[in-house]
């Protein structure tokens, strides 16, 4: 007769446990070897971090999105403190010569500030090195700049895009990362064609590789593409 | 009135069962995110909330993967029963699981922006019109929401608050959790992966439930034959002593018919307690006692003895040329119905 399990009677709690010991030993080295197998399997969320703080000066360009180009011709992107942008902060000191210290966030060539302070600076604003590289069609993945750029492992791919867009709403740079090189480097800069921000529609592209038209400029050392949202397509 | 699971002995099995649980969760957490990062190859680690966030989901995934499949290893093996003792225990604690998943999920992803959190979590995403790039995170809010609705009523007074049949078809929800969090991964954490693995388990663990499913329903008990206004319930030798059989009618609830001491007696096939198939049981002590938590009932008037006070619908039975015949209209719960006795 096969054993009958009665919760309440000790006895048969008993009786029980030969049976199932080996099974519940079998359950915890299966929990144990996948935990393990699913954690070693994560993607390498690629090279990008934050890498202490820095202090620079250079001139402001707000648009489309605020960033600074030093004396040396580095162009540096702007990003406030958690998912908000300093649009607010950087419009009146367009074109002029500023100072900021913050969080420094770099990967690869690209680096971002984290704007603790920016305020006006001593000297006149000087307009950087722009250079029109015509229209491409791209294709790669919008990301937020911020997290991209190390601020979050992994901040990009799909699992990654209601984050990505809350920064976006925040108002923090979007970064197009190509899937090829483009005119030296794979990360971005990223506007509208007027110049201005990327608009809503742009939500519906965020964190997903996708193809799209637009104009190239350099600033300084960054290039900006001009991508205009409506030509965006699944490549 | 007293409460049967207080009154009821507890043995040692309650404390067994939950540290057994949590050292299921235990050894899973404490793996992934302490020894396995370790072995990564990986340019820089994952930050440590998105691994909190990879550690838990899975974990929870997992949970429900051996919850859902205790049901119908049960119903397949008998000796599987003690893992549905407590299987409570097991979904309340996958429900905390999943809670510091989705925790770290709004603390990182929809956090420290000038907007709250939740609106975020709503309002981030919204391209319904894609499947790469799909708000996945609604499947796991509605995974969670039924976890969390479950785990708040798992208590024996919600049993009896909404009924056992109100109870039990609430429970079904997981199911739809269950499918919710495939969809879940499936939309998202799998849009991304590039190493197969995770798809290969969550596809794995959907099949092994399914599958589980499949099997334990055919052994279901086809539906038994109308001799005029009785119902053939098969010979009287099929019954062995101290066990049931079941019998499904064309129309109603299945009915369990017992033989104990050279007599035959029916009640119906589910428990008062949480609607466990009473058929599957045993006789205990000279009472039917249920194969999920032990509620017993008294052969001839399907009552708890006292101090319980659970009752059951009882049948009238007869014996025709060595087949027993079971009258389909159950009586009101607790009447006396005298046992018949085996010629
Ligand atoms: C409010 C509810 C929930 C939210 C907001 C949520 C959010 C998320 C997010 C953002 C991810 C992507 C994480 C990443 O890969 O970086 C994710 C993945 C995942 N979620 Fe959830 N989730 C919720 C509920 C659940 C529930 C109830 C379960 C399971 C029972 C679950 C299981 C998983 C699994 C297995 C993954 C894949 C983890 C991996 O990449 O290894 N989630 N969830
Ligand atoms: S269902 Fe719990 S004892 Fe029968």
């Amino acid at each position: 007769m096969t054993p009958f399990f009665i919760g309440w009677s000790a006895r048969s709690g008993l009786r029980a446990l030969g049976f199932l010991s080996p099974i519940v030993v079998a359950l915890l080295t299966c929990f144990g070897a996948l935990a393990f197998a699913l954690a070693v399997v994560s993607d390498d969320p690629g090279g990008g971090d934050v890498i202490g703080e820095m202090r620079i000066e250079g001139t402001l360009i707000a648009d489309p999105y605020p960033m600074i180009v030093t004396d040396a011709g580095h162009t540096i992107l702007l990003s406030g403190g958690g998912k908000s942008g300093i649009q607010d902060e950087a419009r009146p000191l367009d074109g002029k010569r500023v100072k900021a210290f913050g969080g420094h966030a770099r990967r690869g060539d690209r680096d971002m500030l984290l704007v603790y302070e920016l305020s006006a600076a001593s000297g006149e604003g000087r307009a950087p090195t722009r250079e029109p590289l015509g229209s491409w069609r791209l294709t790669g993945e919008i990301c937020d700049g911020k997290c991209v750029l190390g601020v979050m492992r992994p901040g990009n791919k799909p699992v990654h895009k209601a984050c990505a867009n809350v920064c976006f709403i925040g108002g923090v740079p979007p970064v197009f990362v190509a899937t090829t090189p483009v005119a030296g480097t794979r990360y971005l800069l990223m506007g509208g064609p007027d110049n201005r921000a990327l608009p809503d529609a742009a939500r519906d592209h965020m964190a997903a590789l996708r193809r799209m038209d637009g104009t190239l400029e350099r600033i300084g050392d960054a290039i900006v593409f001009r991508a205009d949202i409506a030509t965006a397509v699944v490549p | 009135m007293p409460d049967i699971g207080r009154l009821r002995k507890r043995g040692n099995q309650e404390i067994v069962y939950d540290l057994t649980a949590l050292a299921l969760i235990g050894v899973y957490i404490w793996v992934f995110l302490w020894i396995a990062p370790a072995f990564q190859h990986v340019t820089r680690p994952l930050d440590a909330y998105s691994a909190r966030m990879n550690a838990f989901g899975t974990c929870a995934f997992l949970l429900l993967t051996v919850i859902l499949s205790i049901g119908p290893l049960v119903r397949l093996d008998p000796r599987f029963a003690p893992l549905l003792y407590n299987r409570r225990h097991l979904g309340v604690m996958t429900a905390a699981v999943a809670a510091t998943h989705a925790d770290a999920a709004l603390d990182w992803y929809f956090s420290f922006s000038p907007y709250d959190r939740f609106e975020m979590l709503l309002r981030g995403n919204t391209s319904f019109q894609q499947v790469h790039g799909f708000p996945f995170e609604l499947f796991g809010i509605f995974a969670f929401s039924v976890l969390v609705l479950l785990a708040a009523t798992s208590h024996d007074f919600w049993l009896r608050f909404l009924t056992p049949r109100v109870w039990k078809t609430l429970h079904m929800l997981l199911y739809a959790a269950y499918a919710s969090v495939v969809a879940h991964i499936a939309l998202g954490a799998l849009q991304a992966a590039a190493n197969p693995l995770l798809a290969i388990v969550v596809l794995a663990c959907a099949t092994t439930v399914a599958t589980l499913h499949i099997f334990a329903s055919r052994r279901r008990a086809e539906t038994a034959a109308i001799v005029g206004a009785w119902l053939d319930a098969g010979p009287v030798d099929a019954i062995a002593e101290d066990h049931g059989i079941v019998v499904t009618p064309p129309k109603g609830e299945a009915i369990a018919i017992f033989r104990h001491a050279g007599r035959l007696s029916a009640v119906t096939n589910l428990c008062a307690h949480q609607n466990g198939p009473l058929g599957e049981g045993r006789v205990v002590d000279g009472c039917i006692t249920c194969p999920w938590h032990g509620y017993q009932y008294r052969l001839e008037d399907g009552c708890a003895p006292p101090p319980f006070t659970e009752k059951l619908a009882t049948y009238r039975l007869r014996i025709a040329e060595g087949r027993v015949q079971v009258d389909p209209v159950a009586n009101p719960p607790g009447t006396l119905v005298e046992p018949v006795t085996i010629p």
